[in-house]
């Protein structure tokens, strides 16, 4: 009996958890594209901090998703992987976007380093519908040191990390080593977002 | 030729032959490094790439037992670039060569612009179990052959205990125990110790009783005996970096069979002289298949094998091996080529005689066919062509003793091989009829 509401208990809480990480993932157009924000997420902590600390590079993988129907039936995702690293000397981060070929962004505090990481992942709305309600899922992974064999040359092309690399990444599950964090919105209508900027 | 003709011509070869080993490894001090590094140097996604190795410090008790080859190298960083990567491969390495845990830290230099490395090495891991089968074989002319082994592992020692039984190396099937102990730093990391100890069965051939009843050969020193006892403190010593030297005493008792129960022994000293370089992708295989790299490995060595009456004796005679391998990777192509050779001179045991016609050479030929009772010459070569896990083969050379004419035989077969795992069939190429032997296991 004891063990039961023990478990009614935990999954209360992650209930509870989860719609509070899912009040912190905030959504706007941009364009065609969606972005979001997320001020209360933070991956650039713990062992890769630590890592980070000691002049390694680190990886994180992003996927943001849009789905429907009660957040089964996935429209849309979009996948990036970011190289990160600690200027020892200047004591700021820099961000490197590994599926583009644009110049790394530096000197960026680690509060800056975590939102543009989130800021250049953008979903497309999936061809939903303005009044569907739908569910946004952001998912973090990485800082365990050990991507080194998807940066084979197989992996990464012109552009750096190829597509199906990063599918093949978050098709399966994750590490007992690595960071895994997920947040999620929703429902919501896509009609009843704000647009940002022109 | 007369046979005095013959040992001055085998006397000059082998000379020649220990010569070339000798200026292989002399001017392999010469060649240039073509290790390619191929560390993330990619100041994109790094941006303490840019900044300057001011010191290298190695941290931890075990530090000290470092090999002077591993702190050369790493001193080599100091001035250099960082390459984080590279650092990564390094801990590797120290892990690997001191049994320990390696933990890399990368600090403020002080001068700007410069950083500092330290290696933190942990206390060795107090005790290791590896259980291992170097060799499990099966070929359809011989059957089954295998050895298994569990090394225990302490700091620097090893001390290993393996089961075999063997039907593939040699004319007779020895089967029993196999012990010893090892410490690869003895001293220095310049040199390294170990003794062996084997006690084994021998089982004979129907073949080999044949051959040697013929030969009124079937008792005595050199006949065939019941079982077979070795005891070899052998000291390795690295004279150079691809150069290593082993010498040591191998004690052997045999207790004979015919025409009674006997003990003979056959007391030798031995001397290995061992050259081993690679040049390209450091590590091969793998990495070396994906990104189409090329890498080339060369393998030789010279051992003799004098039982001479000082050690107490009562078989006298000299035993002299060669052999090499030659292997080119590029991608998934590889191509390997290998020579053995050998001599011996005076009453050998059956032990010593060199057979042809097993799982390393003559693949194909049944050996009890080629020499029934061995023989005291041999010369074998193959060239193998892989393609990723396809194999094709071609094995030639022969077995004979001093005396008499070498007949030169020739064998291919197509297999698969994988991780030192191969499934292969071979055909003996003679005139007449043509039985393909199926052949499979691992040997390393």
């Amino acid at each position: 009996m004891i063990k039961r509401l023990a478990q009614l208990g935990f999954l209360f809480l992650s209930g509870f958890l989860l719609a509070v990480w899912a009040e912190e993932l905030m959504v706007n157009w941009q364009g065609e594209h969606l972005h979001i924000t997320a001020p209360q997420l933070h991956f650039l902590t713990g062992k890769p901090l630590e890592r980070l600390r000691n002049g390694a590079t680190v990886v994180f993988d992003f996927s943001l998703s849009i789905s429907t129907n009660s957040n089964l039936k996935l429209r849309d995702r979009a996948l990036e992987r970011y190289a990160i690293s600690y200027d020892l000397w200047e004591e700021k981060f820099s961000v490197k976007q590994l599926r583009t070929a644009k110049k790394p962004s530096s000197l960026l505090s680690g509060a800056a380093a975590e939102a543009w990481c989130i800021d250049n992942i953008a979903v497309g709305s999936g061809g939903v519908a303005p009044s569907e309600p739908v569910w946004m899922r952001l998912e973090v992974r990485g800082g365990d040191g050990k991507e080194a064999p998807i940066f084979g040359p197989k992996n990464i092309g012109e552009s750096g990390i190829s597509l199906t690399s990063l599918v093949e990444i978050f098709s399966r599950p994750a590490s007992p080593q690595q960071l895994r964090i997920v947040a999620e919105a929703g429902p919501f209508k896509l009609g009843e977002i704000k647009r940002k900027g022109p | 030729m007369s046979s005095g003709e013959q040992r001055a011509s085998w006397t000059a070869m082998h000379r020649l032959l220990f010569l070339l080993v000798l200026c292989g490894a002399l001017l392999a001090g010469r060649l240039p490094d073509w290790r390619s590094s191929d560390g993330n140097q990619d100041p994109d996604t790094n941006v303490n790439t840019r900044y300057t190795v001011e010191s290298i410090d190695l941290k931890g008790h075990a530090a000290k037992r470092l090999s002077e080859r591993l702190q050369t190298e790493l001193n080599r960083l100091v001035g250099e670039k960082l390459d984080p990567s590279r650092l990564g491969r390094y801990a590797e390495m120290i892990q690997k060569e001191l049994r320990a845990k390696v933990a890399v830290r990368v600090e403020k230099g002080t001068q700007q612009g410069n950083v500092a490395v330290a290696f933190e090495i942990d206390r060795p891991t107090r005790v290791g179990l590896d259980l291992s089968a170097p060799k499990l074989t099966y070929y359809s002319n011989e059957g089954w052959s295998g050895f298994g082994q569990a090394t225990i592992t302490k700091a620097d020692n090893a001390f290993k205990f393996g089961l075999v039984s063997d039907g593939d190396e040699l004319t007779e099937r020895f089967t029993g125990i196999r012990a010893g102990y090892e410490n690869k730093f003895l001293l220095s990391d310049r040199v390294g110790f170990r003794f062996d100890y084997s006690n084994y069965r021998a089982q004979w051939n129907s073949a080999t009783l044949n051959a040697l009843a013929a030969g009124n050969q079937l008792g005595g020193p050199e006949g065939i005996y019941r079982t077979r006892e070795s005891f070899a403190p052998v000291v390795t010593f690295a004279l150079a970096k691809p150069l290593s030297l082993s010498v040591g005493v191998d004690f052997v008792r045999l207790q004979s069979q015919y025409p009674s129960a006997n003990n003979e022994s056959a007391n030798a000293a031995i001397s290995t002289l061992r050259y081993s370089q690679r040049w390209g992708d450091s590590d091969q295989g793998r990495h070396a298949k994906a990104n189409d790299e090329e890498s080339t490995d060369l393998t030789a060595t010279y051992a003799i094998r004098t039982a001479a009456r000082t050690l107490d004796t009562d078989l006298v005679y000299t035993r002299h091996s060669f052999g090499s391998r030659f292997a080119w990777t590029r991608g998934a192509n590889k191509v390997i080529a290998k020579f053995t050779g050998g001599i011996i001179n005076g009453a050998a045991p059956l032990f010593e005689r060199f057979s042809a016609g097993n799982m390393q050479t003559l693949r194909g030929w049944n050996k009890f066919d080629l020499a029934p009772k061995g023989g005291d010459r041999i010369a074998t070569g193959t060239l193998e062509y892989r393609y990723d896990i396809f194999t094709v083969f071609y094995d030639t050379g022969a077995v004979w003793d001093r005396g008499t004419s070498p007949s030169q035989k020739h064998g291919a077969g197509v297999g698969l091989h994988f991780a030192g795992f191969q499934v292969a069939v071979a055909l003996p190429l003679r005139d007449g009829h043509m039985t393909p032997v199926f052949l499979v296991g691992t040997t390393f």
